[in-house]
């Protein structure tokens, strides 16, 4: 134990917990200062209107932060998001108008989420590399099977209409998208507190080395959580694909820095081990209002980018150190 | 006061705590020049703060250091340095990517020109360093990364003499070495005295205190308790002073004989002609339910290795058969060798065996998730039963199951490591240098788990690198050197001096 | 430093061995660069005369650049995303102030590398002194150059002086001016920094930054101290960038973070830190740009360029995974 852990580990034993727990708090706590700053900004954020279209771009950033969330728990990344979105909608959207069928999009998306979650963990965890830089490469890639894709196989402009229910479509007053984040967030949620697997990720996260010597199953699980990753980013671009009506080259491009500041600005730090999903909700819906919100401003795409990259900073400074 | 009596360096009234807990207590030192001072105490007992504050790797909260006399404001390592203290750290502070001679000098380059660092005469500095040492058969342009670890300590001592300090700490500079790596850096401590410098020497083997040192100073719970002037030092009254109450506890009762029974049952373990290139070659042996068997040796002579080979962390090149129960297995990862049945206990210095951020219980639950479910969910209440069950009939001490594991003092951490394996029972349990750093109350705690496993019927597999902890635990001792198990000892021909015999003797190879 | 443990004696490969395998990476890239001109040089032999070498050289020179400035960061253990937006934002400066005097270059150049080290102190200062992890900070950072970058230059335009661009990207007889340029910001900067103290300082850190500090090194000087090289060369390869192609372009960086780990991992540098040259990240930057242009020569449809890079980087990345795949034991696997 180095001189670092001593003060930390012979504090309070419930450090851990409230400490988790803190983090989680404080997001909701910015959440509700960045949505009363959004109301100061523009009074249309008090509208159902508006919050229903918040909801849903939420919804998109928080269904892959559900993937993004287990990722950085077991102390990994997947930056392989926006070009598996992309490659899942253009895919979906041909071969369902192709074949004819609905679920063609669905078997896609399920073939697609596989494929690359696969790919992920075989350079991950069969040949060790840096998730960080080989998702990287592995979205090169897909970018590269989207261009020869769409260079042979002109994309069509007709989405399959399940995509658009789900993307635009209402139960009552809520949006579709919304109770579909909804449940699969409660899924990731009850997966973390009170499966196995949940148990499994935080102790890889902590330490691999014990959890290999425990008997946890590293190969199987870091491939769960990569197909999982990847699954969600696939499912976001059906989704999205019926969202704008289009499949388009570069749709996901936007993607990949949102979930990953949502993850962290919940809470779950960097190194692993510890975080959890209930803070990348609150993450998710203050990335959107703060998009949200700069749009509203009229302010440009640079300066948009730099209040971002900003706003994350300073977040990640507040909460996110390295020990000295 | 003549200039010769006052000491290299006196401490007053170092105070030092961490978070909520007192590290350090109004403790004094006084270090004379030409004297051995050895620091001694349980794990936790302060010994590591106190270096900590001399090094300069923290500041204290209150207290002072005066070096020859004069107040010294130690507030880095480096001021440390200028200050003439030196320290040998027990997790060496060595850079496996330079070579000897950049590790030696390290922050007191020579320099050509006031500018470029000057190697070729870091190089002659170096060597002449390393020749004061007797060590001139390190070379200064290796990579320290190539070097064995007793060769890396010595580098490490180099780079500490490098200063020419008026005071050394040697902080546990023994616990990873062989026997005749030890000798020579007692005889080298031996030297430096004879020069004057004054030294500060810790470590958990009273055997080298007894031998080294002149002064010694005993630490518990963060206070000095007791010092022994030259040649007053008492092993009985140390140990009382170390342990208070608690001392009686570290006596370890020895085995009863194995009784027949046991010996015609049928082996939970079979291991032939097991070989590893360059690791071990040709090792057989069985182990029966109800026994312990010890791999001892000299540190580095394969039995760790067996045993990981046995647990499965060799991906590949293990020839040889494993059984298990009767099913032959070929571990390629740990998981199988559980599936199998045996489960491990590592060393607790390598933090291997459990998770430090996750509390106590689901580091107990971990090996056995799978049981305390009730459909697809993890039950609270299973889980509550189980762990509290196991803390009490190991004796852990934690405030609650939901206490970080890294809240607990050493052996508890370890006793939770071997918690988590005996949700249920297996055939083979496997302690690899389980005491490793764990004081002697928490050590006898695990003995009486390992005897408790037997009692109920399974083999023990132990490794320790205490040679004393043999002849206490196990029925049987398979002694290993270079690879090969060099004899079997058994019953009351399981002692010290018999493993150190076995240890140095030339492997015999099966007899036709 | 861990008790090694798992670390084997002197004797089991032989100290040559060791060493040839500290240079696997810069021999390989070596080899693989041979390989890649020949190839190239049956295809289309006009490459070898001075003006084909020098167009090989223009392509390759801003990577290696960027790759040089990423090692450094990389062999103190640290990790710097923000690379690509640097190269950005100095990029956009520099088109859009360069006016055709000679005094003007002079300055705009000065201000170029004032600006690199002013974005490595801002790394640095967030890392090192911040605390906050690399990966995350230089993450931010990007973007917030790339933001800056976008309000200057919103779109591809600027200019730059023709004498400028000269300087940069001929070539005297069969010796391209963007090698000097190499070449000297390699003098210049690496040949000091690894011949005083700092470098070995740099390397330590990467090692094992607590034994560093227990030895009495400054370390979150050194940590400093590393991004703003890297700023540095990134500001060097904007310059080259805005000779080579006589403009400014708000998304001229973007490939190269990415493309200059890759060109370090493959010029066998450490992604933990502690192990590397620099001649690796350089070779290994030349292969990975020429191989790219190679593909246009070679009548690869442009739709399968992204493909192949990104899975020459999967190879690359995946061939050095192999080697510690050779590992026999899990445990050493982890201790990366």
């Amino acid at each position: 134990m180095n001189i670092a852990s001593i003060g930390a580990a012979t504090s309070s034993p419930l450090a851990r917990l409230s400490l988790a727990h803190r983090r989680v708090l404080f997001s909701y706590v910015i959440l509700l200062a960045v949505y009363a700053a959004c109301i100061a900004v523009n009074r249309e954020f008090l509208s159902w209107s508006t919050l229903r279209l918040q909801l849903v771009q939420a919804a998109f950033i928080g269904i892959i932060a559900i993937g993004e969330t287990f990722a950085i728990l077991i102390g990994q990344i997947d930056l392989s998001v926006p070009w598996t979105i992309t490659l899942s909608a253009i895919l979906g959207s041909n071969l369902a108008v192709q074949y004819d069928a609905q679920w063609v999009a669905f078997a896609v998306v399920i073939g697609v989420g596989i494929a690359v979650g696969l790919l992920n963990t075989l350079g991950v965890f069969v040949l060790r590399v840096h998730s960080l830089i080989w998702t990287l490469s592995v979205n090169l890639l897909l970018q590269g099977v989207a261009l020869i894709y769409t260079n042979a196989v002109a994309p069509t402009t007709r989405m399959p209409s399940v995509a658009r229910f789900l993307a635009l479509g209402n139960v009552g007053d809520l949006p579709v998208a919304f109770l579909v984040w909804a449940f699969c967030g409660a899924l990731a949620i009850v997966a973390l507190r009170t499966l196995p697997f949940g148990r499994y990720v935080y102790a890889i996260g902590n330490r691999q080395a014990a959890a290999l010597l425990s008997g946890v199953r590293l190969g199987r699980m870091h491939a769960i959580v990569f197909i999982v990753s990847a699954l969600g980013s696939a499912f976001v671009g059906l989704l999205l694909s019926g969202y704008s009506s289009q499949a388009y080259l570069g749709m996901g491009n936007d993607y990949a820095m949102p979930s990953v500041a949502a993850v962290v600005i919940g809470g779950t730090q960097l190194i692993g081990g510890q975080g959890g999903y209930v803070g990348s909700i609150a993450g998710a819906l203050i990335v959107v209002l703060l998009q949200a919100m700069l749009i509203t401003l009229n302010v440009s795409e640079g300066a948009r980018e730099m209040v971002f990259g900003g706003l994350l900073l300073t977040l990640a400074f507040l909460f996110i150190r390295r020990s000295r | 006061m003549a200039d010769s009596d006052m000491p290299a360096l006196a401490a007053v009234g170092l105070t030092k705590r961490f978070g909520g807990v007192m590290a350090l207590q109004d403790v004094d030192l006084a270090l004379q020049r030409g004297e051995v001072h050895a620091l001694i105490g349980a794990n936790g007992a302060g010994k590591s703060t106190l270096v900590k504050l001399l090094a300069g790797i923290v500041y204290p909260d209150a207290g002072e250091i005066r070096i020859a006399g004069r107040p010294a404001a130690i507030a880095n390592p480096r001021s440390a340095r200028n200050a003439g203290i030196a320290t040998v750290h027990q997790e060496l502070s060595l850079f496996p990517s330079l070579s000897v001679a950049e590790n030696i000098l390290i922050g007191q380059e020579l320099r050509r020109g006031g500018f470029w660092v000057d190697a070729r005469a870091g190089r002659r500095r170096a060597a002449v360093l390393l020749a004061g040492l007797g060590a001139e058969d390190i070379d200064p342009d290796a990579k320290l990364g190539e070097l064995p670890l007793a060769q890396a300590q010595i580098v490490e001592i180099a780079k500490a003499l490098s200063g020419d300090p008026g005071v050394l700490i040697l902080d546990e500079p023994t616990s990873a070495l062989s026997i005749t790596e030890v000798e020579r850096l007692l005889a080298l401590v031996g030297r430096l005295r004879a020069k004057g410098t004054a030294i500060v020497f810790i470590s958990h083997r009273l055997g080298e205190i007894e031998r080294i040192a002149d002064r010694v100073t005993i630490l518990r719970s963060g206070k000095k308790v007791g010092e022994f002037a030259p040649n007053t030092f008492s092993r009985t009254r140390a140990l009382a002073l170390m342990l208070g109450e608690s001392w009686q506890a570290g006596r370890v009762a020895r085995p009863p004989a194995t009784p027949a029974a046991v010996a015609a049952a049928a082996p939970v373990l079979r291991v032939q002609g097991l070989s590893l290139h360059r690791h071990f070659v040709d090792v057989d042996f069985d182990l029966r339910p109800g026994e312990v068997v010890g791999l001892a040796g000299l540190e580095g002579q394969g039995q760790k290795d067996v045993l990981f080979a046995l647990f499965g962390l060799f991906r590949r090149g293990v020839e040889g058969r494993i059984e298990i129960a009767g099913r032959r297995i070929h571990p390629r990862r740990p998981r199988q060798s559980i599936d199998a049945g045996m489960a491990f206990i590592p060393d607790d210095r390598r933090s291997l065996g459990g998770f430090l951020g996750l509390s106590v219980s689901e580091n107990i639950a971990i090996t056995v998730l799978d049981q305390l479910r009730r459909g697809f969910l993890l039950s609270p209440a299973a889980e509550t039963t189980l762990v509290t069950g196991l803390i009490q009939r190991l004796g852990i001490v934690c405030p609650n199951p939901a206490a970080l594991l890294g809240s607990l003092s050493g052996g508890n951490q370890q006793k939770v490591v071997a918690a988590k394996w005996l949700a249920r029972p297996m055939p083979v349990y496997v302690f690899c240098d389980p005491t490793r750093g764990v004081d002697a109350g928490a050590r006898a705690g695990l003995f009486q788990v390992i005897r408790e496993l037997v009692t109920a019927g399974s083999g023990v597999l132990f490794y320790s690198t205490d040679i004393s902890e043999f002849p206490a635990l196990c029925d049987r001792v398979l002694v290993f050197r270079e690879g090969r198990i060099s004899g079997t000892l058994a019953g009351q021909a399981v002692s010290e001096q018999n493993i150190l015999d076995l240890s140095f003797r030339e492997a015999q190879h099966a007899a036709a | 430093m861990r008790p090694p443990e798992s670390r084997r004696p002197t004797g089991q490969h032989g100290k040559g061995w060791q060493r040839l395998g500290e240079y696997a990476g810069p021999l390989s890239c070596a080899v693989g660069l041979v390989i890649v001109i020949g190839c190239y040089a049956l295809r289309q032999p006009l490459i070898l005369s001075p003006f084909g070498l020098t167009s090989l050289a223009n392509v390759s020179v801003a990577l290696a650049l960027a790759a040089v400035g990423q090692s450094i960061v990389l062999l103190a253990a640290g990790l710097d995303l923000s690379i690509g937006g640097q190269i950005t934002l100095i990029n956009c400066v520099a088109a859009t102030t360069m006016g055709n005097s000679g005094f003007s270059i002079a300055a705009v150049v000065v201000v170029s590398l004032l600006i690199g080290l002013g974005t490595g102190f801002v790394n640095g200062v967030v890392i090192a002194y911040g605390r906050v992890e690399p990966l995350i900070a230089t993450f931010c950072t990007a973007f917030i150059f790339t933001g800056m970058a976008l309000i200057i230059l919103p779109r591809p335009g600027g200019s730059i002086p023709d004498g400028f661009a000269f300087a940069l990207t001929e070539s005297w007889g069969p010796l391209p001016f963007s090698l000097i340029l190499l070449a000297g910001a390699v003098l210049v900067v690496w040949v000091p920094v690894f011949g005083s103290p700092l470098g070995r300082y740099i390397v330590a850190v990467g090692d094992d930054a607590e034994s560093a500090r227990v030895s009495g090194l400054p370390v979150r000087r050194i940590e400093l101290a590393s991004y703003m090289l890297a700023g540095l060369f990134a500001a060097v390869a904007a310059l080259f960038l805005a000779a080579e192609t006589t403009s400014g372009d708000p998304s001229i960086g973007e490939i190269y973070t990415l493309n200059s780990l890759a060109a370090a991992v493959l010029g066998g540098v450490s992604l933990s830190g502690g192990r590397g040259t620099v001649i690796g990240p350089i070779l290994g930057s030349f292969v990975l740009a020429i191989i790219m242009n190679a593909l246009g020569v070679f009548d690869v449809s442009a739709f399968w360029q992204d493909f192949i890079e990104g899975l020459i980087l999967m190879v690359v990345l995946g061939l050095g995974g192999l080697r510690l795949l050779a590992a026999g034991n899990w445990l050493t696997l982890f201790h990366q």
